[in-house]
């Protein structure tokens, strides 16, 4: 730069001396001196100007050409156009593992929290209704069903009882159907006696009118018993036929009751054997659901160690990515000229997770350690 | 009153999972991305435990135990470290500094959870 800008300097001054010899030729017409001068000036002005233009393209650094001296070497050049394409990869795999990872959690965690609702609403529907509570409901309702049959067994013997008590009434029309048969013949015979007495005092005169007249009130007696005897006589008939369809009305109703109260007894049993049969499958059903429920809580678990391999992976990546731009600009400084051995040494030194150090990844033996 | 945990971590994903473990148990989740985070947002609200990755941008989990430990506020809030981080010598580095205990990611859910409980009671 400095022998280009001296350059310059005298080409100006040659310009300007040829400048004042055209001067003085034109002062002093001597034709010669005006086309020296004239020649002189137009060197100086080419080559000023060819100077300038060096110059000016040293400046611009599109066509200058480095210092033959500051040349890195080939692989130092390459390295230097490449490592920030390979960190430029590594950072764009990081955004996107980031961004995707963030949103596989974020979906997971949705879909946890709603398994987890339901489930918990199972369990709880579960509590209410678990085995002890269900088979004693089942079995205090059993105990109820069955003492109001029992009430209905006993009512229909009571019933059965009276009916008995009826039939035996029944025997009583007999006898006083026969007491009234009884009344009427007593009645006849009465009758008949008297006839037999008024006959005699008739025959007797005038001392058995007083006996006549007794004789006939008894026959008069006689007929009014013998007719009490005929209407005692229907009235018991038609007693005992009432009687009698009573018993038989209430006999078929008895036995009716007990046709359905068996049928009664059978359709409970039925119910309840259906109804026990039901929660059987509806506690097994319960049962697999909270078998499967534990299973998908411990896969819940095993998916979120997994998930946090990101974690790991991007902290993996960060370290490559920084010795990456490291090893970049230990290049450019030193030209190559590294020590290996401490560069691996210093790299190891920045390792943080147990993959990098190439240690086994402990999965079910980690250890909380409380200081 | 649900209790607070204040999680500290760089990692998004490893925050949702820290969250997704403790809010199920009914924790309530205070969220910082490094040691530097933490400290503001913390301020001069008191936490229950503080669980802390150690290697985060601008301030670590190390340095964040011992400006912890400076603050009348929290210097006895227990505090867990969660951390990919399995070597001895930073482990005792934590145990100087006051952190309470350690855990080597990846975590286990169940492992967390009894540790914050026996932690917090």
């Amino acid at each position: 730069m400095v022998g280009g800008s001296t350059r310059k300097y005298w080409y100006v001054a040659g310009i300007a001396a040829a400048s004042v010899l055209l001067v003085i030729a034109l002062i002093r017409e001597d034709s010669w001196i005006i086309a020296a001068a004239l020649i002189s000036g137009a060197i100086q002005v080419v080559s000023a100007m060819a100077a300038w233009q060096a110059d000016v393209e040293r400046v611009v650094p599109v066509t200058s050409e480095p210092e033959p001296e500051s040349q890195p070497s080939p692989v130092t050049a390459l390295l230097d156009d490449v490592l920030p394409v390979w960190s430029d990869g590594i950072q764009r795999a990081r955004e996107i593992l980031h961004a995707n990872v963030d949103d596989l959690i974020s979906s997971f965690s949705q879909l946890v929290g709603e398994v987890e609702q339901t489930l918990s609403q199972v369990a709880s529907l579960q509590s209410d209704n678990d085995d002890s509570t269900v088979a004693g409901l089942l079995d205090s309702t059993r105990i109820e069903l069955e003492t109001v049959l029992e009430g209905l067994r006993r009512n229909l013997v009571e019933k059965s009882e009276f009916l008995t008590k009826i039939s035996h009434l029944e025997s009583f029309t007999e006898e006083l159907l026969t007491m009234s048969t009884e009344v009427r013949s007593i009645a006849g015979q009465t009758n008949l006696l008297a006839l037999n007495a008024a006959i005699e005092a008739a025959r007797a005169g005038e001392a058995g009118r007083g006996f006549a007249v007794v004789a006939d009130e008894v026959r008069k007696l006689s007929t009014s018993s013998g007719d009490a005897g005929s209407r005692m006589t229907d009235k018991t008939q038609s007693i005992s036929a009432a009687m009698h369809e009573a018993v038989a009305a209430a006999r078929s109703m008895s036995e009716s009751d007990s046709e359905q109260l068996d049928s009664m007894a059978s359709t409970i049993d039925t119910v309840l054997g259906r109804l026990q049969g039901s929660l059987a499958a509806v506690n097994d059903a319960s049962r697999l659901l909270e078998n499967s429920s534990r299973q998908v809580s411990q896969r819940v678990h095993r998916i979120m160690v997994d998930l946090q391999f990101q974690d790991r992976v991007e902290q993996i990546l960060e370290h490559v990515q920084s010795d990456l731009v490291r090893l970049g600009n230990a290049l450019r400084e030193s030209d190559g000229e590294i020590d290996r051995e401490l560069w691996v040494q210093r790299l190891r030194s920045s390792f943080t997770t147990a993959e990098e150090r190439g240690a086994p990844v402990a999965e079910d033996s980690q250890e909380v350690t409380f200081f | 009153m649900a209790k607070t945990v204040c999680v500290v971590d760089d990692s998004s994903s490893m925050r949702q999972l820290v969250r997704m473990t403790l809010s199920g148990a009914g924790y309530d989740i205070l969220e910082a991305v490094d040691g530097q985070d933490a400290l503001e947002k913390l301020g001069a609200r008191r936490v229950n435990l503080i669980i802390s990755d150690v290697n985060m941008p601008r301030m670590d989990g190390i340095s964040l135990v011992k400006a912890l430990k400076q603050n009348a506020m929290h210097r006895f809030t227990p505090v867990l470290m969660l951390t990919t981080e399995s070597e001895d010598a930073k482990k005792r580095e934590g145990q100087a500094a006051g952190a309470k205990a350690w855990i080597v990611k990846p975590f286990k859910p169940d492992q967390l959870l009894a540790a914050v409980q026996k932690l917090i009671m």
